[in-house]
């Protein structure tokens, strides 16, 4: 059975088929991804009374959780290598590392749009400001979705579920977390860098 | 006028409102009485948790042919208001008939041809590549209930409050900031929201299935053309579908959230329809790609002989899949991008009819010396070879941008794509039902009724459609309820009318052909009707539960006519069942999806509180399947003597 296998082995458990069709919702994903920062540039320039992007943005508040963020992606390899050895208590622990800093993350993602918002630069306001709430806070519900599968993975680990099964998550959610890290580079550049420099 | 408040908006009481609620009820107590008489609530329920690949297409071939009567009928009321000048049929003018051809176009599109034609994968594939089901059975049913869902949106729309009345492009700025129905737009956008997630997860299934789960010696070039078509057919649906899942979601946040993206002073309406056609271009060969494989797996059966060209056919496939993701700014061609934007799209349009003619001529040589049957599959097949070459041509000249500015937006072209869609599309599905129907249901359809079916189905189509090229000439335009005496658009349009009458005739005609031989034809069709040459023939009909036990093993690309040459009476079998999974049946998708549909209520009616409770449940329901995955999956076949057999033991 399963358990009783080595831990040599424990790479070839991996689900191929989980891992490829988990690569088919990525390409997916990068569609809408890039459809919405198509219509982020489109709309960079429809600021209306609104501000416009060199006037919104600024760049050193964003800086510390971008920084989180990417670091999580480093987090969780951390956290994957500890569960190739089977050592399930570090794997929690750089796990629930990556968590925080998602979380982190969230909560100044969270915080800029509330200060926004209280200056009235609000959804309806311009098409600017609608393209940036749509793509950043699509990539925000990117971020809190994958917060709330990693707490289903620490229970998932911590109630000690067959270790295939287990292990296949790791690898499926590794993937999609990777990807939501990449879009932030493409977030992270186009809008924050790009936009606080007035290049729209 | 009479109406009654509903959430955010009015439900009139008008005859035709008060007509559909009326049969909708009628039809529901009907279908909850014939249940309860006949008790088949259990069996119901059975079908509705069902993750088997066989069953669910075969629920998708049904749902979508009743989406098919609904669009159907639609037609039938824009063709009654057209059939004669200055017509005023019950009340399909202004906003009823926009709305009624609205919900035709997005009917026929999204409930019909695709799922149509996920029906019949779902029926086909695994069998014609030896895998045991679908890589992810579960996902299967969900997209499944998903796709019905998104249909059921879209469908009760006209009883609550009015049903999209922007065509079924939606272009903006008519589609949003009140130009058109608000309610109807946003059953339009969450109805196609809901359906194409689930059309996104039936197509990451079916790549994984098609990559991972062939049977051992299945190589890409000994697949059958249909799961080729299919294979590429997917592939257009990972990357277009995600497209119009964001225009449709930008669209809501205009119409809910007072965004401006597509309005016409501060927004960008061009940005909709580039979104929209970069999803729907790919979606016409999405919709007639597996078409193109399946005419070859039938002709070549008919024929006997071998497809002429197959690894043409592939490439050819794969040059049109390539290429579709090129040209769809030609149906913008009038936004006035300039000369050389026009020209490029224009080339990269006619490049398609290279691959497509390709096509053509294979199919031809695949007939050339066969010794050919004419069963109603075969006729179905040889009469959409004509017909779609005319919906090409026409397709060629719509191509040509100067000529393209006299063409766009008139009848022209409502003529050239049902030529392309119903003669594609439809007649392949009618063709694939008559194939592989014993594989389903264990009888073969009566082909007297059959024959009969297809030649008036021929006549009505060509009466229907083949006019409107010369209404569109003479400057009839699209989507405009009615036209004048002296405008001399009568004989053409009445033509027209009569030829829809005679293909709904055709279409009943159909489904009482399946009512006809479900009761007289022997339920003894045998595994192999047609003399059939691939897999899907080596097991019985209908294809038993516990299909492939032991892999099929292929050395051929047609092994059962490899098999049948060497005087063998089956194929070689793997020596034992490998190890795999077998996920139980479950009713998690069929609660995810309504889940999913109640949050799209009450997005639709802008009702927060239930959008965000149907959005909660969607994802409890998600978590709950993670904790209870473990035993809801189940070990069968053995481990191989190294512990590492192919695919299977690697679970675990």
């Amino acid at each position: 059975m399963a358990e009783q296998k080595s831990a040599s082995q424990i790479k070839s458990w991996t689900e191929p088929d989980d891992r490829l069709g988990m690569w088919l919702f990525i390409a997916a994903e990068s569609v809408v991804f890039l459809c919405l920062i198509a219509t982020f540039l489109v709309s960079s320039k429809s600021t209306l009374n609104g501000p416009d992007a060199a006037e919104l943005l600024e760049l050193p508040p964003i800086l510390i959780p971008s920084f989180l963020l990417l670091s999580s992606s480093w987090t969780f390899h951390l956290a994957e290598k500890r569960m190739e050895h089977r050592n399930i208590s570090n794997t929690m622990l750089w796990l629930s590392i990556t968590l925080s800093f998602a979380l982190v993350f969230l909560g100044f993602e969270i915080y800029e749009f509330f200060e926004y918002a209280k200056e009235g630069y609000t959804l309806s306001e311009s098409p600017f400001l609608a393209s940036f709430y749509v793509l950043v806070g699509t990539h925000g519900a990117h971020v809190l979705f994958g917060s709330v599968w990693m707490g289903l993975l620490l229970w998932h680990l911590y109630t000690k579920r067959t270790i295939w099964t287990n292990w296949k998550r790791i690898r499926a959610f590794g993937l999609y977390w990777h990807f939501v890290d990449v879009v932030w580079v493409f977030i992270f550049t186009l809008v924050y860098i790009l936009g606080s420099q007035g290049v729209y | 006028m009479n109406s009654i408040p509903f959430f955010n908006t009015e439900i009139d009481l008008v005859s035709d409102v008060i007509f559909g609620h009326v049969s909708a009820l009628l039809l529901g107590a009907a279908a909850i009485f014939f249940l309860s008489y006949k008790k088949k609530w259990g069996i119901l329920w059975d079908w509705m948790r069902t993750t088997d690949h066989l069953k669910i297409g075969m629920m998708y071939l049904a749902a979508s042919f009743v989406f098919f009567l609904r669009g159907g009928l639609d037609a039938m009321f824009v063709r009654l208001q057209l059939a004669f000048p200055n017509a005023e049929f019950w009340v399909f003018q202004g906003e009823k008939y926009n709305q009624m051809m609205t919900t035709h176009g997005t009917t026929m599109i999204f409930f019909v041809a695709t799922p149509l034609l996920i029906g019949l994968m779902n029926v086909a594939v695994p069998l014609q590549i030896g895998a045991r089901d679908l890589a992810f059975p579960f996902l299967n049913s969900l997209s499944f209930w998903l796709f019905i869902c998104g249909g059921a949106l879209i469908n009760i729309s006209y009883l609550l409050g009015g049903s999209p009345e922007a065509a079924w492009t939606s272009y903006s700025p008519l589609a949003i900031g009140g130009y058109s129905n608000n309610t109807g737009n946003n059953f339009y956008a969450l109805g196609l929201q809901v359906a194409g997630i689930g059309t996104i997860m039936t197509a990451i299934n079916f790549i994984v299935t098609i990559v991972k789960r062939r049977a051992p010696g299945m190589t890409y070039m000994r697949m059958p053309l249909f799961t080729w078509g299919s294979l590429v057919a997917v592939i257009l649906i990972l990357l277009a579908f995600p497209a119009l899942g964001a225009a449709v979601l930008l669209l809501m946040f205009d119409n809910i959230f007072a965004t401006e993206f597509f309005a016409g002073g501060s927004g960008n309406p061009l940005l909709w329809q580039h979104l929209f056609w970069i999803f729907g271009h790919p979606e016409v060969y999405i919709i007639v790609l597996p078409v193109f494989g399946l005419f070859s797996d039938i002709i070549s059966t008919f024929s006997k002989k071998p497809v002429f060209g197959y690894l043409s056919m592939v490439i050819a496939l794969a040059l049109i899949t390539f290429l579709s993701f090129m040209v769809w700014v030609h149906h913008m061609f009038t936004v006035g991008y300039g000369a050389t934007v026009n020209a490029i799209f224009a080339i990269s349009t006619m490049l398609i009819a290279v691959p497509t003619g390709i096509k053509v001529f294979n199919w031809l040589f695949t007939m050339r010396g066969g010794r050919i049957r004419f069963p109603t599959a075969m006729l179905f097949s040889v009469g959409f070879i004509p017909t779609f070459v005319i919906g090409g041509v026409t397709g060629v000249m719509v191509a040509m941008v100067a000529a393209d500015y006299q063409y766009h937006d008139s009848y022209f072209v409502v003529g050239h794509f049902h030529y392309v869609m119903v003669g594609g599309t439809i007649m392949g599905a009618f063709a694939g039902i008559y194939y592989w129907m014993p594989k389903m249901f264990g009888f073969l359809l009566n082909e007297k009724l059959g024959n009969i079916h297809f030649w008036t189905f021929l006549i009505g189509f060509h009466l229907t459609f083949f006019p409107m090229h010369f209404m569109g000439l003479n400057g009839m335009p699209r989507r405009v309820y009615t036209y004048l005496p002296e405008d001399g658009l009568f004989g053409l349009n009445f033509v027209s009318t009569i030829g829809a009458f005679i293909m709904a005739a055709s279409v009943l005609l159909f489904l009482y052909n399946i009512w006809y031989s479900y009761n007289t034809q022997p339920n003894e069709a045998g595994g192999d009707p047609w003399n059939g040459r691939t897999l899907e023939w080596t097991i019985a009909s209908p294809a038993p539960s516990d299909r492939w036990k032991r892999l099929p093993v292929i050395n051929h690309r047609e092994p059962l006519w490899e098999s049948k040459k060497a005087g063998k009476t089956a194929l070689e079998y793997a020596e034992h069942e490998e190890r795999h999974v077998e996920e139980h049946a479950s009713s998690l998708p069929v609660i995810i999806s309504a889940a999913l549909f109640i949050a799209a209520f009450g997005f639709v009616f802008e009702v927060f509180s239930i959008a965000i409770a149907g959005l909660a449940i969607t994802f409890g329901i998600m978590i709950y399947r993670s904790l209870t995955f473990d035993k809801n999956v189940e070990w069968s076949g053995e481990d191989s003597e190294d512990g590492q057999g192919k695919g299977g033991s690697i679970h675990g």
